[in-house]
C-alpha cells in the first residue's frame, strides 16, 4: 500500500459528506443487565480510515459496546454491519475484528513472535508466509530485537507495541483499542498517540478506541462519541465537541466550563438571532439547533475558561456590542506553567474559573471579566 | 542493656522457621526414619515384631543388624510389582477420569457469575463434612442389585436383569473418581481463577477455536494447578485401601491391600514398611526432578 | 469371633500409634478391651458391684486392630479377647502373662473337651480363658437356592466345592470370608488331607480346589457378607457363625422377605474361640483373675450367650441358656458334627506367609 493512495478520513472528512456510505454501522444497539439497561439504542456510523473515539466515564457502557462489537457479549436488539454485511451472527473468533485489549493481554507463555504470530496460525496460511509477515509486523513495531523475549520481560511500550502488531497482522476490517494508553506513563503515552495515528494513517486503517481521557480522545480521533449511562450523547468531530457540545453533561464531560442560567427574551423572525437574557446582559445569537425555542424559556450557556478575558479595575476597555462583562475578585491561583488558572467569585455569588497567561492579576484582586457571545455555548437539557 | 531490635527480629524469625522446622521433624521425618529402620530388620515372634537394629552384645560398640530380607522378598517374583503396577493403572485411570470430569466443570464454573461459583464451590466441598467412608458406602447402596441405579435403568427397560455393578473395578473407580474429584476441581479452580480471562478472550478474537484457546493458552498456563491436581488425586489413589476394600471385588491385587496383609496377615511390619518406602520413593523422586526442572526452566526465562 | 468390620480397618495404624491408652493402675481398677457388642450388658456393672473395682470396659472390631496394640506394647489392658488362633502367634510373641489358677475358684467349671481343642492353641491351657465360640460354615439365602437348586446339598461343602452346583448360584452372588488359613484349612479338610498340613502338594491340592470354583465368586471379604446377604445382594456365603447369625437377625428385622439359613457342612469345619488373656504388662492382675473367675461363673456365662447367641465353654450354664439357643445345632453342634470340627491353625511364618501369597494370586485370579 503506497501512501498516495491512503485514503485519510480525518482529511477528506467522509462524514460530512450525504452521498458517502459508512463502513461500519451499529444500528440501535441496545443491552440489559439482570434488567439494568447498559446500551440504550446506540447507533454509531463509522466511515473507512475513520478513527473514532469512543469517550464516556465508567458505567457509561463504553466498554460493553467495545465488547459486543467484538463479539464477546450478544445485544438485546440491533445489528452491527460491516461493507454491507451483518456480523452479528459471527462468533468472535470469525468477525474481521480486532481487538487491542486493555492491559494488552499478552500470552505470558509465548515470546513476542509466538505472540505476534498465533493470529495468523489460526488461518490456513503455509509457515514461510506467516514467517515472512511475522516478521514484517515485528520491524513494523520496531521489535526486531526483542522478538525472542516474553512479555514480561518488555517495557509497558514494548507490551503495547506487540498486542498493536498481533491485532494488525490480521488485517482486520475493524480495530478496537481499549483504553490503549492506560498502562503507560503520561509522557510515553503523548508520544504513542503520535505514533498509533500516523501508523493509522499510513495503513489506512479503520479503528475505534475507547476511553475515559478526553485529551486521548481529542488527540486520537477523527470523530469523538460521548457516552453517558448507555446513551450516545453527542457525535462528532473534536473542536465540534468541545466547541458546540450538545448538552450540559457533553461540555462538562469534555474540558473545563463555567456554567450559567439563561432566558429567551425575544424571538425576532425577521433576523435570525435570539435575543437572550443573561444575568450580564443580553446576548444575541443564532440557535437554530434547537427546535422548540420559544419566549421565556429557560436555558444555559457554558463558557471555557479560555474565552474569559481578565481586566484589573480601572483598565477596563469600553466593550464591543458582542460583549458581555461581570465583576470579580481573584480567590485563587493555580500556576500550571504555559498558564495559570484563576478561581474567581464574581459578584454575584457564583464561582468561575478562567485560565490565562496573564501576568499582572494575583490573589484578591477585584477585577473585571469579559467574553465575545460567540464564545458562549448556549445550551438546553 | 537493650537489645539490638536485629537481634529481636532474628530471634522471631527462629521462631518462625523452628515451629514448622519441628513439626516437619516431629510429623513427618521422625516416622519416616521409623519405618525406614524397621524396613531393614526382619519380622520376628515378639513384642515388638520386629529384630533390633542395634544389637548392645559384649564389646564396646553396638553390632549394626541390617536385614535386606523385606526387599529381597519385594522383587522375588512378581507378586508385589504386579501388585503395585495393578494399582499404578488403576490410579492412572482414576487420574484420567477424574480430570475428564474436574476440567468441563471448572471450565463452566469459571464462566459463572461469582455468586454461583461460590454455590457451586461450596457445593463441592460440601462432601467433606460428612465422613468419607459414609460417602463411599453410600455409593453401595446406589450400585446394589437393588440400588437405586439399578431400579432406575430397569425402570426404563434398558437392561431386563440388574447389573452387577457393585464389587467390580468399575465400582472401585467409580469410589476413587467421586471421592478424589474435589482434589482435583480445587487447585483447577484456584488455577483457572488466577487466569486472566481477557487471555482466552484474546485467543478468541485472533481467531482461535476453543479447542485451540484450551491447548495453547489455557494448558500452558494452568498446567502447574493441573500438575497439583494429579498430584493430589494420584498419589492416594495408588495407596488406596478403603474404597477398593468396600467397593471392589476380589479380581484385582493393589498395593494398598499387600501392605495391609504384610503387617495384620504375615505380621510382617519390615515388609510392610519396605513396600511403603518404596512407594514413597517413587512418588517423591518424580516429584523432586520435577521441581528441580521447574526451577531451573524458570531461571532459564528469567535470564533470557 | 467376629469380623473385623471394614470401617474400622482404616483406623488401624492410628490406633496403634496411640496404644498407650489413659487406663491408670491401681488397686480397686481394671481395664477390659472386648469386642464391641460382646457382653450381656449388665455384666459389668453387676460385677463392679460385687467386688467394688471400678471397671473400664473398651472395645474393639477386629483381631487385627487389638494385635496391632499387643504387638506394639504398653496397651494399658489387664483384660483383652482375641481370637485363640491369633492368640497362638501372641502367646508365642511373648505378649501374655501365665494365669493364676489359684485365683480362679471357677475354673473347674470349663469344659474339659473345648479346654482340650484350645490347648493346642495355649499348650497347657497355660494362658487363655475360653469366653465364647463358634464355627465356620455356610449360610445362605433359602428362598434363591430353592429356585435355582430344589434338592441343593445344604448340608455339605458340596455347595461350594462342586463346580456344578455353586455354578448355579453364581448369578444371585458368592461370597468366601477372606480368611487364607482358614480357606485352606476347610479345603484341605474336604479333599480328606490333614487340614493343617503345610506340605506343598496339600496347599497345591486346597489351591486347585479353590481355582476350580474360583469364576462363580463373586467377592472375597470378611465382613461385607452380612450386609448383603440380609438385603438379598448375594445368595450363598462362607462366614462366621456369629455374623451369619446377624444377618439372618438383619434380615427377618428389615421385612423385605429374605430368609437367610446357616449350617455347619458335615464334611467338617473350624471351630473357634474368643478368649480371655492377660497382657504382660498388666497392671490389675487380681482384679484381672476376679473378673476371669466372674465370667466363668454358670449364671454369669448363661446371661451372656443368651444376650449375644454364642455357645458358651461353661457346661453348667446349660439348664440357664434359652431353648432356642441350645436346641439350635448351628450354635451348639450334635455330638456328630462336633466330632469333625477342627482348630484354625494359623502355622509357622513361613507356611502362612506362603498361604498368604497363595490365596492374594488365587483371588486376583492370576
Amino acid at each position: 500500500m503506497s501512501e498516495a493512495q491512503v485514503n485519510i478520513a480525518a482529511d477528506r472528512k467522509p462524514w460530512a459528506q450525504k452521498t458517502e456510505t459508512p463502513f461500519i454501522q451499529i444500528k440501535n444497539i441496545s443491552k440489559k443487565y439482570d434488567g439494568i439497561t447498559v446500551l440504550d439504542d446506540v447507533s454509531i456510523d463509522i466511515y473507512k480510515g475513520e478513527f473514532f473515539g469512543l469517550l464516556g466515564g465508567s458505567g457509561s457502557g463504553k466498554t460493553t459496546l467495545l465488547r459486543v462489537l467484538a463479539g464477546f457479549e450478544q445485544p438485546d436488539q440491533g445489528d452491527i454491519i460491516i461493507n454491507g454485511t451483518s456480523i452479528l451472527n459471527l462468533a468472535a473468533n470469525r468477525r474481521p475484528i480486532n481487538m487491542m485489549f486493555q492491559s494488552y493481554a499478552l500470552f505470558p507463555h509465548m515470546n513476542v513472535r509466538k505472540n505476534i504470530s498465533f493470529g495468523l496460525e489460526q488461518e490456513k496460511l503455509s509457515k514461510a508466509e506467516i514467517a515472512e509477515r511475522v516478521a514484517h509486523y515485528i520491524h513494523l513495531v520496531q521489535l526486531d530485537d526483542f522478538a525472542n523475549r516474553k512479555p514480561q520481560q518488555l517495557s509497558g511500550g514494548q507490551r503495547q507495541r506487540v498486542a498493536l502488531a498481533r491485532c494488525l497482522i490480521k488485517q482486520p476490517e475493524f480495530i478496537l483499542l481499549d483504553e490503549p494508553m492506560a498502562a503507560l506513563d503520561n509522557k510515553l503515552r503523548e508520544q504513542t498517540q503520535f505514533e498509533l495515528v500516523a501508523l493509522q494513517e499510513q495503513l489506512g486503517l479503520t479503528m475505534m478506541v475507547v476511553t475515559h481521557d478526553q485529551k486521548e480522545a481529542m488527540a486520537l480521533s477523527t470523530r469523538i462519541g460521548v457516552m453517558q449511562a448507555g446513551k450516545i450523547e453527542q457525535i462528532g468531530e473534536p473542536q465540534q465537541i468541545y466547541n458546540q457540545p450538545k448538552n450540559h453533561f457533553v461540555a462538562n464531560f469534555i474540558g473545563a466550563a463555567n456554567f450559567f442560567s439563561a432566558r429567551i427574551k425575544a424571538i425576532n423572525v425577521e433576523s435570525q438571532p435570539i435575543a437572550i437574557d443573561t444575568e450580564f446582559g443580553t446576548a444575541h445569537a443564532i440557535l437554530n439547533r434547537f427546535s422548540n425555542t420559544k419566549i421565556g424559556q429557560k436555558m444555559e450557556f457554558a463558557i471555557r475558561p479560555e474565552y474569559i478575558n481578565m481586566h484589573p479595575r480601572g483598565t477596563e476597555v469600553k466593550l464591543a456590542d458582542d460583549m458581555l462583562q461581570a465583576k470579580a475578585r481573584v480567590e485563587d491561583v493555580a500556576f500550571r506553567g504555559e498558564n495559570s488558572v484563576y478561581r474567581l467569585k464574581l459578584n454575584s455569588g457564583q464561582t468561575c474559573m478562567v485560565s490565562s497567561a496573564q501576568a499582572d492579576i494575583s490573589w484578591d484582586q477585584e477585577i473585571s471579566i469579559s467574553w465575545q457571545v460567540k464564545h458562549m455555548m448556549f445550551l438546553m437539557d | 542493656m537493650k537489645k539490638p531490635l536485629s537481634n529481636k527480629i532474628n530471634w522471631f524469625k527462629g521462631v518462625l522457621l523452628g515451629v514448622p522446622s519441628l513439626w516437619l521433624a516431629v510429623f513427618l521425618f521422625l516416622p519416616l526414619m521409623l519405618i525406614l529402620k524397621m524396613s531393614f530388620a526382619e519380622a520376628i515372634l515378639a513384642q515388638p515384631p520386629f529384630t533390633a537394629l542395634l544389637n548392645w552384645g559384649e564389646g564396646l560398640l553396638p553390632e549394626l543388624n541390617i536385614s535386606f530380607f523385606s526387599y529381597a522378598l519385594l522383587i522375588e517374583d512378581n507378586y508385589y510389582i504386579g501388585a503395585l503396577l495393578q494399582s499404578l493403572t488403576l490410579a492412572t485411570i482414576a487420574t484420567s477420569c477424574t480430570l475428564l470430569i474436574a476440567l468441563p466443570m471448572v471450565l463452566a464454573m469459571i464462566k459463572m457469575p461469582n455468586k454461583w461459583q461460590n454455590i457451586f464451590l461450596i457445593l463441592v466441598i460440601l462432601p467433606f463434612w460428612t465422613s468419607f467412608l459414609i460417602r463411599v458406602y453410600s455409593w453401595k447402596i446406589l450400585l446394589r442389585n437393588d440400588g437405586f441405579i439399578n431400579q432406575i435403568l430397569l425402570y426404563f427397560g434398558l437392561i431386563n436383569d440388574p447389573l452387577p455393578m457393585l464389587y467390580s473395578q468399575f465400582a472401585v473407580l467409580i469410589g476413587i473418581v467421586y471421592s478424589y474429584l474435589p482434589f482435583m476441581i480445587l487447585p483447577l479452580f484456584a488455577g483457572l481463577k488466577k487466569l486472566d480471562y481477557a487471555l482466552v478472550e484474546a485467543a478468541e478474537d485472533l481467531g482461535a477455536k476453543p479447542l485451540t484457546i484450551f491447548f495453547r493458552v489455557i494448558l500452558p498456563l494452568i498446567y502447574p494447578s493441573i500438575i497439583a491436581g494429579i498430584i493430589l488425586v494420584f498419589i492416594p489413589a495408588t495407596g488406596e485401601f478403603v474404597i477398593p476394600d468396600l467397593l471392589g471385588g476380589s479380581d484385582s491385587l493393589l498395593i494398598g491391600k499387600l501392605i495391609w496383609i504384610e503387617f495384620f496377615n504375615n505380621r510382617d511390619w519390615p515388609t510392610a514398611s519396605a513396600i511403603a518406602l518404596i512407594l514413597l520413593i517413587l512418588f517423591a523422586l518424580p516429584l523432586l526432578i520435577l521441581n528441580k526442572f521447574t526451577r531451573k526452566s524458570q531461571k532459564w526465562q528469567d535470564l533470557v | 469371633m467376629k469380623t473385623y468390620s471394614a470401617i474400622k480397618t482404616t483406623l488401624i495404624c492410628l490406633a496403634i500409634s496411640v496404644s498407650a491408652n489413659g487406663a491408670m493402675a491401681s488397686e480397686n481398677k481394671l481395664n477390659i478391651y472386648n469386642w464391641s457388642d460382646y457382653i450381656a450388658p449388665d455384666t459389668i456393672a453387676n460385677f463392679d458391684a460385687l467386688t467394688g473395682i471400678e471397671t473400664t470396659y473398651d472395645v474393639f472390631d477386629s483381631n487385627e486392630v487389638l494385635e496391632g496394640k499387643l504387638l506394639g506394647g504398653q496397651t494399658g489392658y489387664d483384660l483383652v479377647v482375641p481370637t485363640a488362633s491369633f492368640m497362638e502367634m501372641q502367646i508365642q510373641a511373648g505378649v501374655f502373662m501365665p494365669l493364676d489358677k489359684s485365683k480362679l475358684k471357677n475354673y473347674a467349671n470349663l469344659d474339659p473337651e473345648i479346654m482340650q481343642l484350645l490347648a493346642k492353641h495355649d499348650p497347657g491351657n497355660k494362658y487363655a480363658i475360653p469366653y465364647l465360640w463358634g464355627t465356620t460354615g455356610i449360610a445362605y439365602n433359602i428362598d434363591k437356592i430353592k429356585q435355582r437348586m430344589p434338592d441343593a446339598p445344604l448340608d455339605s461343602w458340596d455347595m461350594i466345592f462342586k463346580p456344578e452346583v455353586i455354578a448355579k448360584f453364581a448369578d444371585c452372588g458368592v461370597a468366601i470370608i477372606d480368611a487364607p488359613s482358614e480357606n485352606f484349612e476347610i479345603a484341605q479338610n474336604y479333599l480328606g488331607l490333614d487340614p493343617h498340613s503345610g506340605a506343598e502338594a496339600d496347599m497345591d491340592a486346597a489351591i486347585d480346589l479353590w481355582k476350580s470354583i474360583r469364576p462363580y465368586v463373586r467377592y472375597f471379604h470378611s465382613s461385607q457378607q452380612v450386609d448383603d446377604l440380609a438385603t438379598g445382594e448375594i445368595c450363598l456365603a462362607i462366614g462366621w457363625s456369629g455374623d451369619m447369625f446377624q444377618a439372618l437377625n438383619d434380615a427377618a428385622d428389615a421385612g423385605n422377605g429374605v430368609k437367610i439359613d446357616y449350617y455347619i457342612p458335615k464334611e467338617g469345619s473350624t471351630i473357634w474361640f474368643d478368649v480371655f488373656g492377660i497382657p504382660n504388662d498388666a497392671k490389675n492382675i487380681d482384679a484381672a483373675h476376679k473378673f476371669l473367675d466372674y465370667t466363668m461363673d454358670a449364671k454369669i456365662a448363661a446371661a451372656n450367650s443368651n444376650e449375644i447367641w454364642y455357645a458358651n465353654a461353661i457346661p453348667s450354664s446349660m439348664p440357664m441358656i434359652l431353648d432356642e439357643i441350645k436346641n439350635n445345632v448351628s450354635v451348639y453342634p450334635t455330638e456328630k458334627i462336633k466330632a469333625n470340627l477342627f482348630i484354625d491353625k494359623p502355622g509357622d511364618a513361613a507356611t502362612a506367609r506362603a498361604r498368604n501369597k497363595a490365596w492374594a494370586r488365587l483371588k486376583a485370579g492370576s
